[in-house]
């Protein structure tokens, strides 16, 4: 009984380290300008020349939705946003498709009105 | 305001359409298609029949919805027709239908298709409940019924509902739906 209950939790153990639930290497903190509307939600990280369609959990889109709201008077302002995220690999779709790739936020970290002088936004291919 | 300046707009391109369109693009009796020549002064250009038979979105708190309109660092790649929500939608033009497209990754309730012309553009039309008669890879012929127009104003608050059309040519070079 006790055997049989250990190789359940084992394999458990295994199921979630496969799935990669919680662990993710290639999790990074960003510094970007940020700028959501309709048909509009993406990153431009700070100094790059790449610009991403922004995806996240219902949660955190609510964050940055809202917090957007607050700070911007027109629409399709730029804002400055600090986040942990990852790029995915995924095929684009949507309005996404004409930006460089997905950035999943999983956390936002700030969110302000003014861009730093020392975040630049590079030219992007549109 | 910007809605009836929209259908207005729209109004008067159904009446002044002569339905000249060529490359197998059909007009009709039920042709709300705009006149390109008359809008734009182009000559032989081609212009796609409005989806829902309304003019484009004037600006609102959401910005402009005509081909272009600023998006920040980038720019409107296409044009919003107006819509009221749970109207019919049409085909915008001939060809077979390639694809289901969603404009948002995050959220699958908004729809739409593709449409893919035989010289290998491609249209795609959003915020279209698309109705279960379309058929994947079947095909349609302009100004067909494809589904009713969904409701913006849950995602985004007052803003002018609309039907989002966009076209790219073989290559997937943006075109402006209005004229190329």
């Amino acid at each position: 009984m006790i055997g049989r209950l250990f190789l359940c939790l084992m394999l458990s153990l295994q199921l979630i380290a496969c799935s990669g639930v919680g662990v993710n290497a290639e999790q990074k903190d960003f510094k970007a300008q940020y700028i959501w509307g309709e048909g509009v939600n993406a990153v431009h990280i700070c100094n790059e020349d790449k610009e991403y369609w922004v995806r996240a959990q219902p949660k955190t889109l609510g964050e940055l939705e809202r917090g957007y709201l607050r700070l911007t008077s027109t629409p399709y302002e730029y804002v400055y946003i600090t986040f942990k995220g990852e790029l995915l690999n995924e095929k684009l779709d949507g309005f996404a498709e004409n930006y460089d790739g997905y950035m999943r936020v999983s956390e936002l970290l700030t969110i302000a009105a003014t861009v730093p002088k020392n975040c630049l936004m590079k030219s992007v291919k549109k | 305001m910007q809605n009836s300046a929209a259908g207005t707009i729209g109004g008067v391109a159904s009446t002044a359409g002569v339905g000249k369109f060529t490359n197998g693009f059909t007009t009709g009796a039920f042709d709300y298609a705009f006149n390109d020549k008359q809008l734009h002064g182009k000559k032989n250009s081609r212009a796609l029949k409005s989806p829902t038979g309304k003019g484009v979105r004037g600006k609102d708190n959401w910005g402009g919805g005509h081909y272009g309109a600023s998006r920040g660092s980038r720019s409107h790649d296409g044009v919003d027709y107006v819509s009221d929500s749970g109207q019919r939608v049409v085909a915008p033009m001939s060809g077979r239908v390639v694809r289901h497209s969603h404009p948002y990754a995050d959220d699958l309730s908004f729809d739409g298709i593709v449409i893919r012309a035989n010289d290998g553009a491609e249209v795609t039309v959003w915020y279209v409940d698309v109705s279960e008669a379309v058929k994947m890879n079947g095909m349609i012929a302009a100004g067909d019924y494809i589904g009713t127009a969904q409701d913006l104003t849950g995602r985004y608050p007052n803003i002018t509902n609309h039907v989002h059309v966009r076209l790219h040519d073989v290559k997937g070079k943006s075109l402006n739906p209005q004229g190329y």
